[in-house]
């Protein structure tokens, strides 16, 4: 009796904690993704072995529940929707590439993704953001007010850089994010 | 034009079944030839070079007194020989045939233009009826073949062919680089019956290790061979030689074999090692890969074949100009000898078995495997060296770094192998099979190691191969991980390893702490393939060995007639099949040169003696040495031996008097071709 009660309840407990998955099935592979992807430069997906080497390597694999050998996976089997969520962690090291047996590029891979990313589900904020950053002040991370009172106040100069070189080249790099057409694409604005 | 005068050609079609008739319309291409002038005959058959086909062939050449015939059909490489054969046998000269290639030049590459293609098709066979009309009837010349043969490679695959063309009959020169016989198999020498009697070994498995997957000693499967070899009558072996020049042609081959001296008279020499000694000069032993020490005079290994010492030229005192004769003076037998000179030795043969074989890849200087930083990572041929019982260890593995025995070791698979970066990518077919083999031997010498095999894929293939690896995981419990290893870190104190890697069928990296690693490195084709490769005038496939003439039908040919291949040379093969492949190479050469005489076909170039103005450049540019200048009353000419030439027609085009012509290939015929191809509708 007092066996048959722990057997339940030890059941019960464990129910809540069992996952809810359920099979890939055959509506979620689309095989037109591969093509997408070739399209788009990552064109040696279909000569991965599946070897593990490049998980090995990457450093921000034990990050990521999907690791880079699992989006190859996920790209030769098309599985278009999960594989959208996930090519924002990769650093591009491209060690996997160094590394990679079957002289396949797993860096490039994630470039190509993070294209059809941007052009079917529009960008993620921090990259809008970052491109903002990069088009209106020519780095990524805008300087904080701390830190330039920081500087005012050991005395040095008030911003760490040349404002007259800067600006050129800003211009530069508006000039040409206009001709490529990137500042619609992520939909920053440009002024003028 | 040489006309022949009134040339009845026949044009005989095959339609492939669909293979040309469904791109070309072979109905359209037959109407098309019967209005060409001079065709008196156009016919089409779905399959042209089947009995039937060829029956009808020759009924019609009969019939209709056909004087030159032209084929449509698939390339002449597959086809032109039966059909030559088949107008012999209708009672036409052999050489009065011209192939049109419908198939791979039409319907193949131009599958998706079938009009074009038709166009193309009709266009070849128009340019075919206008050159078989200038062809002339031509014999072909008697070639005696050599009844010698030269066997390049002492390894299983070279020693098994030479000793089946042996007992056939033949005279055969075996000639080896090493100072042994044996090659790769004979250093995997491994009895391990004394560790019957070793404590805590499972009793049921009653298993020596040396060769997979029957676990057999190699050592004991080869030197009875090796034995056999040595004494036979028939061969003659050249140890410490090199081929270094070849020419010639199928059945009379003119070798040039280099062959170092041992500075040891072989005839002398009894292996007793008293000179070893009391040699002075300590080195690595390179057959132990390092393993052992050896002296400047030395025996690769204990069990080489022929037992006969060696003097290794750049270690040797005495041959570097010091005093110094303790191996002489310690020999009974005076046997050490440093007049010994380089040899050139000439041979004719009438074929040649190319048996290189292969040697075990060596990773790169600074690989991230860690092979050259790391003393305890080796790689599996310092493995082998270490079972063997005769070998640097006598039997049991250890750490390079201090001698301990290793109680974890780890395997990792495809060093070399499956990897486009340092070759073509190939799999190299035995490493999976030897890994298990050593796997078992290590367990069986010490039972309470624990072994984890680092692989991508597992390819047991063969008979009673899988067998073999349930036995590894489920008798000897080795453990297998699936994925590559991404690095190799070094504990510095303990020297220990750990490799770090993806269990991809767990989804985890893993960071395992081992004794030893063991490189499971590929096999690659043997040093100077490739300049052997070029002599010979064979291709090499793009993994490097040497590539075969057909795939499927032609395994053990070349591209070259005459020159057969065998064993590792050809590609990665374990010890039966290259057995299998030596004796398909002997089979091969001695019904080639069981006939004696072969007859070669007429592609002959010839001169015409009243435009030769002797200049002897053609004499120069021969690969075969076939033009050779010869005085008559009108000055110095130049005359071809018919059965050297090979038919290439490079002094055709370098003869500024234009007297020489290639038989088959005359201006006269070329320029019909092109005239032809040439001409409006």
């Amino acid at each position: 009796m007092a066996m048959g009660r722990a057997r339940k309840e030890f059941i019960t407990s464990e129910r809540e904690r069992l996952l809810e998955e359920v099979p890939i099935v055959d509506e979620e592979c689309n095989r037109d993704f591969i093509k997408a992807i070739i399209e788009m430069g990552g064109g040696d997906v279909q000569v991965c072995l599946q070897c593990g080497n490049c998980t090995g390597v990457c450093p921000v694999s034990l990050k990521t529940e999907n690791k880079i050998r699992n989006i190859i996976k996920m790209c030769q089997m098309g599985l278009k929707e999960k594989v959208l969520s996930t090519p924002w962690v990769c650093a591009t090291c491209h060690r996997c590439y160094e590394h990679c047996p079957a002289g396949m590029n797993p860096a490039e891979l994630i470039v190509a993704l993070r294209h059809i990313v941007v052009r079917e589900l529009g960008p993620p904020p921090f990259v809008v953001s970052i491109s903002n950053n990069v088009a209106n002040l020519g780095q990524a991370v805008e300087i904080s007010d701390e830190i330039l009172n920081l500087r005012k106040k050991i005395g040095l100069n008030e911003k760490p850089f040349d404002e007259r070189y800067r600006s050129k080249a800003i211009m530069d790099l508006k000039t040409i994010m206009k001709a490529t057409g990137y500042d619609k694409l992520i939909g920053i604005d440009l002024g003028d | 034009m040489n006309l022949q005068t009134g040339a009845k050609v026949g044009v005989f079609i095959c339609k492939c079944g669909a293979n040309i008739n469904s791109v070309v319309d072979c109905e359209n291409v037959k109407s098309y030839a019967s209005q060409l002038p001079g065709v008196t005959l156009s016919i089409c058959n779905d399959y042209l070079c089947s009995p039937d086909g060829l029956m009808q062939m020759r009924e019609e050449i009969r019939k209709s007194n056909i004087t030159s015939v032209v084929v449509a059909a698939c390339t002449p490489r597959i086809c032109e020989k039966i059909f030559r054969d088949n107008i012999e046998k209708a009672g036409l000269n052999r050489n009065m045939l011209h192939v049109a290639n419908i198939r791979e030049q039409c319907s193949w590459v131009h599958a998706n233009e079938p009009f074009k293609a038709t166009e193309k098709a009709k266009n070849l066979v128009k340019m075919g009826v206008s050159r078989a009309k200038t062809l002339v009837p031509a014999e072909g010349v008697d070639v005696e073949l050599k009844q010698e043969v030269l066997v390049i490679g002492g390894g299983v695959a070279g020693v098994e062919a030479a000793y089946k063309l042996a007992e056939l009959g033949f005279k055969v020169h075996l000639v080896e680089k090493k100072p042994m016989l044996g090659g790769n198999m004979a250093t995997m020498f491994t009895c391990l019956l004394w560790c019957h009697e070793a404590p805590g070994k499972p009793q049921s498995l009653n298993f020596r290790f040396g060769t997979f997957p029957a676990c057999d000693c190699s050592g004991c499967t080869i030197m009875p061979k090796l034995n056999d070899v040595i004494t036979h009558p028939n061969i003659n072996i050249l140890l410490l030689s090199e081929v270094k020049e070849i020419i010639g042609h199928v059945g009379n081959f003119k070798v040039k074999v280099l062959k170092k001296p041992r500075f040891v008279d072989e005839k002398k020499c009894v292996g007793c090692g008293n000179c070893a000694v009391v040699c002075p000069v300590v080195k690595k032993n390179e057959y132990d890969y390092g393993l052992s020490e050896r002296k400047a005079i030395f025996m690769p290994y204990q069990q080489a074949i022929p037992r006969k010492y060696v003097i290794d030229k750049e270690a040797c005192l005495r041959l570097n100009g010091q005093e110094c004769s303790a191996c002489v003076e310690a020999c009974e037998f005076e046997a050490p000898n440093f007049e010994d000179r380089e040899q050139e030795i000439n041979l004719e043969v009438g074929a040649i078995i190319v048996a290189t074989g292969f040697e075990p890849y060596k990773p790169r200087i600074h690989g991230y495997l860690g092979y050259h930083e790391y003393d305890n990572v080796i790689t599996i041929m310092e493995l082998e060296r270490m079972l063997d019982k005769a070998g640097p260890t006598g039997g049991i593995v250890i750490r390079p770094s201090d001698g301990k025995i290793p109680k974890k070791i780890a395997f990792i698979q495809c060093v070399g192998s499956r990897n486009r970066k340092i070759n073509a990518g190939y799999c190299s077919k035995v490493c999976c099979m030897y890994t298990m083999k050593n796997a078992q031997a290590i367990k069986e010498v010490h039972p309470d190691t624990d072994i984890t095999v680092y692989y991508i894929d597992i390819r047991a293939v063969g008979k009673g191969v899988e067998e073999f690896f349930h036995r590894t995981r489920e008798d000897y419990g080795v453990e297998y991980t699936r994925g590559r290893p991404a690095r190799i870190i070094e504990d510095k104190e303990t020297k220990n390893l750990i490799v770090r890697a993806e269990e991809t069928l767990l989804n985890k990296i893993t960071e395992r702490m081992y004794d030893l690693v063991v490189l499971s490195v590929s096999l690659v084709p043997s040093e100077g393939t490739q300049e052997l490769a070029s002599m010979l005038r064979l291709r090499t496939s793009p993994d490097g060995f040497i590539q075969e003439a057909h795939t499927r039908m032609k395994p053990v040919e070349t591209s070259m007639e005459g020159i057969f291949v065998c064993g590792c040379a050809q590609g990665p093969k374990d010890v039966p099949e290259s057995m299998a492949q030596a004796r398909a190479a002997a089979l091969e050469v001695a019904v080639l040169l069981s006939k004696k005489v072969a007859k070669a076909e007429s592609l002959n170039a010839f001169i015409e003696t009243d435009k030769c103005i002797g200049c002897g450049l053609c004499v120069d540019i021969c690969p075969y040495g076939a033009p050779t200048p010869v005085l008559t009353e009108s000055g110095v000419k130049m005359k071809i031996t018919e059965a050297l030439c090979k038919g290439c027609g490079t002094c055709v085009v370098s003869c500024p008097a234009k007297a020489i012509h290639a038989r088959q290939f005359t201006d006269d015929q070329i320029f019909s071709e092109i005239k032809a191809a040439l001409e409006a509708e």
